[in-house]
């Protein structure tokens, strides 16, 4: 069923868009809680969590990508623990919705986006989904390059 | 019977009896009277045999057998073991500790201890039957036999004491037991008369029949060179319910055998002397893994449940699952703090350590450690060991003078070596400390010549701090040294590298002629700490228990601004005061209006107050160190997730004094005291 031509992917709302992770690099789920504010440099990181007893940093994903971050309801929100390298990290998204398979003609690069962020754009029926690079996401790019995703 | 599914158990308990008896022995050798040790080293011993014996390691049980006989001189003399006894003892242990290893690979004890064994046996030759006997100057009556004798008449017990420096102990002897014959009808009397010539004790018992206690007491006493009489009336009957006599020492392998039921592995058979054995429980390293897994499976099926709790909407579901997670929470905790294990686990090895090496280079050296109860994961305990070796092998070879060369000095004749954990603010710190030479930039600065690291000319140049620094460089290992104790290649580098995958330092200090200190700093994210916790801008803070001064009330006392910033004065104490929430989460907090201040002390010696909301009391924390992107800049030092899940961020106290003073200096450029402070803290 996964051949080398197609994508496991996890897909997650995020406002009003769907957004993308491979499925080999999400760790699990968890629902949405208050991250203990630590003071970072990056002003995605909105603090730690304890997963199982191990502190992992949490990342807001729509500041990370410069979306207008929207209020959200008490217990409203997940987090997807998504593995990159040895590290975990927390990626606060909206609601995570289905696990899709998309075929690599179905994908896309993404559009006027140098942002290491984002992998490409895979277009399911009249659905547009923006796959995610885990490696580029947090982190390892400087603030400078960042530019409007949307 | 099949014993190999006890293997495991028998080796592991086996390495840990060795240790104990490692210890216990060099305990002894210290101070022989110490009873208690005496006690541990019969039971550890009498187990290890028990155990060995059961498990079919005939040569194990014999050479322990052996060396029991050996510890039954401690029972028997005062004064202790001799040092050819004590040594022959711990080559027993290493025998033995060779044992062991050959079983784990081999299978098989592959041991030879006859040469051993002799050498055990020429110790306690004074302890055969006729020695013995001669010491004691006969056997000890049989109660029936006396009974026997005394045919119903009361019978008194008449035990003298000969001074300990008696000159004709048999002519004494033979005083007592005439003065005895003299005032009533002796029954047995020891020495008896066949003993009385070569008697050699100092303890004349005589059992008397028609005597009076008084005049036997008056009589006996004025015999010479008798120390004290005592004369009571003994119950014969009682003697014949209490035999047999407790002299007997255990000397028949197969009863002990029999005692040893395999069983023993599973409960500790050390139990029975109640010393805190009874309160622990083996469990097997692996076994601890699996707990630590099964526990997060636990976490993440919770999480699934909560999730569908939430959209169900059932009575009563939702404050279960409220339950769930609270005691889900709390046995988290407990697991994570089950692998922590004291430090005491590496220490145990040094006193045996030190003993080889000071005794093989002729050096005179006195190990102090402390804080072995200070705790840490169990896999950086493991890791320390040879770390920490390496240290006190240096200390011993290159820090210590020889006796002769200290007195001369004008030191004291033996070297102190002290070895010293304890928790910290950042962690904990294991400190290496000897009063030896110190280092030698001189001699350092040639060997670094010669290794190729510096040019002649820079040679000149080295003084202690740079020397320091061609110690710790890769390829500076004094392998021109290489006596089997240190050298062998192995650096400080090696040292530091070690320290350094796990997570730590390592740093040194030394004064030529005074001594070396060495540090090694663990990182918190092992490490359990026990902390005050603070609410700060309605967040949770940890501050270390060994870094507060105290807590006070901030309006009890006074604050004045000193150029610009707030200080508290306490009498003649003034701190700079300092928001927790400013300095620790970038708000922007007044810390006068602050209820309470907590007075912290950096590793310089200095005191801030630190003002926060809320003193919330005191815990034991499993701290873990931050990821790296967040808390860059804030003094932050680890992250402790408490039994309610929530997380405290732990204060590092040396970083918040540091960004006070930065701060303070960007204000008003002062002196860079705080560059000096440390090498200076380190050298007093």
């Amino acid at each position: 069923m996964s051949d080398s031509e197609s994508r496991q992917l996890v897909v997650f709302a995020l406002g009003r868009e769907e957004y993308a992770l491979p499925i080999s690099h999400v760790h699990e789920i968890i629902r949405y809680t208050e991250p203990r504010f630590v003071a970072s440099r990056e002003e995605w990181t909105r603090g730690v969590i304890s997963l199982r007893g191990k502190i992992i940093p949490v990342h807001d994903l729509a500041v990370r990508l410069g979306l207008a971050v929207q209020e959200r309801e008490e217990g409203a929100g997940k987090i997807v623990i998504v593995e990159s390298g040895a590290e975990m990290v927390g990626v606060i998204v909206d609601e995570v919705e289905e696990v899709v398979v998309l075929e690599n003609e179905q994908i896309e690069p993404a559009p006027g986006s140098n942002d290491g962020a984002v992998m490409g754009v895979g277009k399911l029926e009249d659905r547009l989904i923006v796959l995610l690079e885990p490696a580029g996401l947090f982190g390892s790019l400087p603030a400078a390059e960042l530019t409007e995703a949307a | 019977m099949d014993t190999s599914e006890y293997l495991p158990m028998f080796l592991a308990e086996s390495r840990e009896h060795l240790q104990e008896l490692n210890l216990a022995v060099l305990k002894i050798e210290e101070n022989p009277e110490d009873k208690e040790k005496i006690d541990e080293i019969f039971r550890v011993a009498h187990s290890m045999k028990g155990m060995s014996a059961t498990m079919g390691f005939a040569a194990m049980a014999e050479l322990t057998h052996k060396m029991e006989d050996v510890f039954e001189l401690l029972r028997q003399r005062r004064g202790g073991l001799s040092r050819d006894a004590i040594d022959a003892v711990l080559a027993c242990l290493d025998m033995l500790e060779g044992g062991v290893a050959n079983i784990d690979e081999h299978g098989e004890e592959r041991l030879d201890p006859a040469e051993l064994i002799a050498r055990l046996d020429g110790l306690v030759h004074e302890r055969t039957p006729e020695q013995k006997a001669v010491k004691l100057g006969g056997v000890a009556p049989d109660p029936g036999e006396l009974f026997r004798l005394a045919a119903g008449r009361p019978v008194l017990h008449v035990l003298a004491r000969l001074t300990e420096d008696v000159s004709m102990p048999s002519v004494r002897a033979f005083m007592v037991i005439g003065a005895c014959t003299n005032l009533g009808d002796v029954l047995v009397a020891l020495p008896d008369e066949d003993a009385m010539e070569q008697f050699a004790g100092d303890i004349v018992e005589a059992w008397v029949v028609d005597g009076d206690p008084d005049a036997l007491r008056n009589a006996v006493a004025e015999v010479e060179e008798v120390g004290s009489v005592e004369v009571v009336e003994v119950d014969v009957e009682q003697m014949i319910a209490d035999a047999p006599v407790a002299e007997d020492v255990p000397e028949v392998p197969e009863e002990v055998v029999a005692e040893a039921k395999p069983a023993e592995g599973e409960t500790k058979p050390a139990a029975k002397s109640g010393s805190g054995a009874a309160k622990t429980v083996r469990v097997d390293a692996e076994r601890l893994d699996q707990l630590m897994h099964y526990m997060a499976e636990v976490v993440v099926h919770r999480t699934q449940l909560e999730a569908l709790v939430s959209d169900a909407d059932h009575p009563g579901l939702a404050s279960a699952m409220q339950e769930l997670t609270r005691s889900s929470q709390s046995l988290q905790t407990m697991v994570m703090q089950v692998r922590m294990i004291p430090v005491e686990a590496v220490f145990m090895r040094f006193p045996r350590l030190v003993r080889d090496l000071s005794g093989k280079l002729g050096k005179d050296v006195n190990l102090v450690l402390q804080g072995q109860d200070t705790e840490l994961d169990r896999t950086v305990v493991d890791a320390l060991g040879d770390p920490l070796v390496h240290l006190i092998r240096n200390s011993v070879d290159h820090g210590f003078e020889s006796p002769e060369e200290r007195l001369r000095l004008g030191k004291p004749e033996t070297g102190t070596l002290e070895v010293r954990a304890r928790p910290t603010g950042g962690g904990i710190v294991i400190t290496v400390k000897d009063d030896g030479r110190g280092v030698d930039p001189r001699k350092v600065a040639a060997v670094a010549v010669k290794r190729g690291l510096i040019s002649a000319e820079d040679a000149e140049l080295v003084d202690t701090p740079r020397a320091i620094e061609l110690l710790f460089s890769a390829g500076f290992s004094t392998a021109e040294k290489a006596t089997d104790v240190s050298g062998r290649g192995v650096g400080m580098d090696a040292v530091r590298n070690r320290i350094r995958e796990l997570g730590g330092d390592v740093i040194m200090d030394s004064v030529t002629g005074q001594g070396t200190t060495t540090e090694i700093r663990l990182p918190l994210s092992l490490a359990i700490t026990s902390a005050l916790l603070v609410e700060a801008g309605e967040s949770t803070y940890a501050v270390a228990i060994d870094r507060i001064e105290r807590t006070v009330r901030v309006e009890d006392w006074t604050v004045r601004g000193v150029a610009g910033r707030p200080m508290l004065v306490m009498g003649d104490e003034v701190s700079p005061l300092i928001d927790a929430a400013t300095a620790l989460a970038g708000r922007d907090d007044h810390a006068a209006d602050k209820p309470y201040a907590v007075l912290v002390r950096s590793q310089s010696g200095r005191t801030i107050a630190l003002a926060v909301d809320g003193l919330l009391g005191q815990r034991e924390l499993v701290c873990r160190s931050l990821p790296p992107e967040v808390g860059e800049d804030v003094p932050v030092a680890a992250a402790a997730v408490l039994s309610s899940g929530e997380i405290a961020l732990v204060v590092d106290v040396d970083g918040l004094t540091r960004e006070h003073d930065r701060a303070a200096r960007d204000d008003a450029p002062a002196s860079n005291e705080e560059n000096h402070g440390a090498l200076q803290r380190s050298a007093a």
